[in-house]
């Protein structure tokens, strides 16, 4: 049996889009992680407690997901990015102790970035934006 | 009297594997740039808000020791990359690694810059640069680099492959969360694409070292017509790979990405001659 290329180039996209459908329909098919249902709330450290889906994801299930919308009160540096430093951060009044909260561990020079101290400590910079980006969110959502 | 002028082979264009690479490198662009701007709130409504790992195959393959083990995904890896590894394995026991020939983006632009290099050096001399004998050792580079990927990250948990990784670099450079290394690592790539074809998917690639493990087995394979061949070399030369695929009846090198580039659909000026099929050839 042969095979010429147009035939091949459908199979390809029939088998993965006709996958993804497949595992959506039967719910395998998830981008988000956070399994567990841990709400963006959560107020875990980054990756206390493990790796697995059911620590180190933040998913926001139904709710604000990752599209978060700028911060009423901390003005348009409400969102978390690699070059966000942790002085951005005390300054959208975040507590010192809450950030420690979630790193986990000290806060180091208010200048460093998130991402580098990620890096430099081993952690996983997604896992602490999000986490950071809930207590951010809290924030700007108000008492 | 002017004798007509002889051409060896006239390529012809595999244009459905062009245009799915086209996509896939515009898809994944695309879900990379709306995963930045909706960190601003700024998403394309019409895409899905998500990472680049939640898309990428071989963060099922990262993961998978700690699935078996633990029932758990290592940080960052969604599902969604384990029903992609899944489909990409499928597609390669049946078809090869059609994943790095036809989909994989990181592999797209590279053929992309490696077409100014033939430009530059032409067909002959491109992608011959690096002297058989060592090009032959430095293939199995990549196995040495799955094996290290593998227990990074079965050690810490993390996808710690990312701080290197150049096809997460070249869709987030932008973001300030590549590091320099992985930066340094896919400029290299695109430079040394210039003289060889595919060089990260020759020497190091770790999904290509999995996916490629599949040409010793798969079910659809490039075989050779020998009594049909006039033996010109246009396959040789047309392979990315740098198969001799004119010594063989069917192609099994570990490195085939079933581009399909060396049949007669593409540069073998012979009819049925260099085949793409299950079975044998009559």
């Amino acid at each position: 049996m042969k095979l010429n290329s147009k035939i091949l180039g459908v199979i390809i996209l029939v088998v993965i889009f006709g996958g993804i459908a497949l595992s959506s329909a039967l719910g395998y098919w998830n981008t988000e992680g956070g399994g567990g249902g841990h709400g963006r709330g959560s107020s875990e450290t980054a990756d206390g407690g493990g790796n697995g889906r059911q620590s180190d994801e933040f998913a926001g299930g139904g709710g604000s997901g990752r599209g978060h919308g700028q911060s009423g009160g901390g003005g348009g540096a409400a969102v978390i990015r690699g070059r966000t430093t942790f002085q951005d951060l005390l300054n959208l009044g975040l507590p010192q102790a809450t950030i420690e909260r979630v790193i986990g561990g000290p806060m180091p020079d208010p200048s460093m970035h998130i991402n580098a101290y990620c890096n430099a400590h081993n952690r996983d910079f997604e896992a602490v934006k999000e986490a950071l980006q809930a207590e951010v969110d809290k924030l700007s959502s108000g008492p | 009297m002017k004798l007509p002028r002889i051409r060896l082979f006239r390529k012809r264009s595999i244009w459905p594997r062009a245009l799915l690479q086209f996509f896939f490198f515009a898809l994944i662009a695309l879900l990379a740039i709306n995963h930045t701007l909706s960190e601003s709130g700024a998403g394309l409504s019409f895409l899905p808000n998500v990472t680049l790992h939640a898309v990428c195959p071989f963060g099922g393959v990262e993961t998978l020791y700690k699935f078996i083990t633990q029932g758990t995904f290592i940080q960052k890896v969604r599902e969604s990359s384990f029903v992609l590894m899944t489909l990409v394995f499928v597609l390669a026991v049946l078809f090869g690694p059609v994943f790095c020939g036809w989909v994989c983006p990181l592999g797209t632009v590279q053929e992309w810059v490696g077409k100014l290099g033939r430009r530059l050096f032409k067909s002959k001399r491109y992608n011959h640069f690096i002297p058989a004998g060592l090009d032959q050792v430095l293939r199995y580079a990549r196995y040495g680099v799955l094996a290290w990927v593998l227990y990074i990250t079965i050690n810490s948990g993390k996808l710690l492959f990312q701080n290197y990784d150049p096809y997460y670099a070249l869709f987030n450079f932008w973001t300030g969360e590549v590091t320099v290394t992985a930066l340094v690592i896919l400029g290299l790539t695109l430079l040394l694409s210039l003289f060889v074809e595919r060089p990260w998917c020759k020497y190091a690639c770790p999904y290509g070292a999995v996916l490629g493990l599949t040409n010793l087995f798969r079910v659809f394979k490039i075989r050779r017509v020998a009594a049909a061949c006039r033996a010109d070399g246009a396959c040789d030369i047309r392979c990315p790979m740098n198969i001799p695929v004119s010594e063989k009846s069917v192609v099994r090198d570990h490195q085939c990405i079933s581009c399909l580039e060396c049949t007669s659909e593409a540069c073998c000026p012979v009819k049925e001659t260099v085949i793409f099929s299950a079975g044998g050839v009559k």
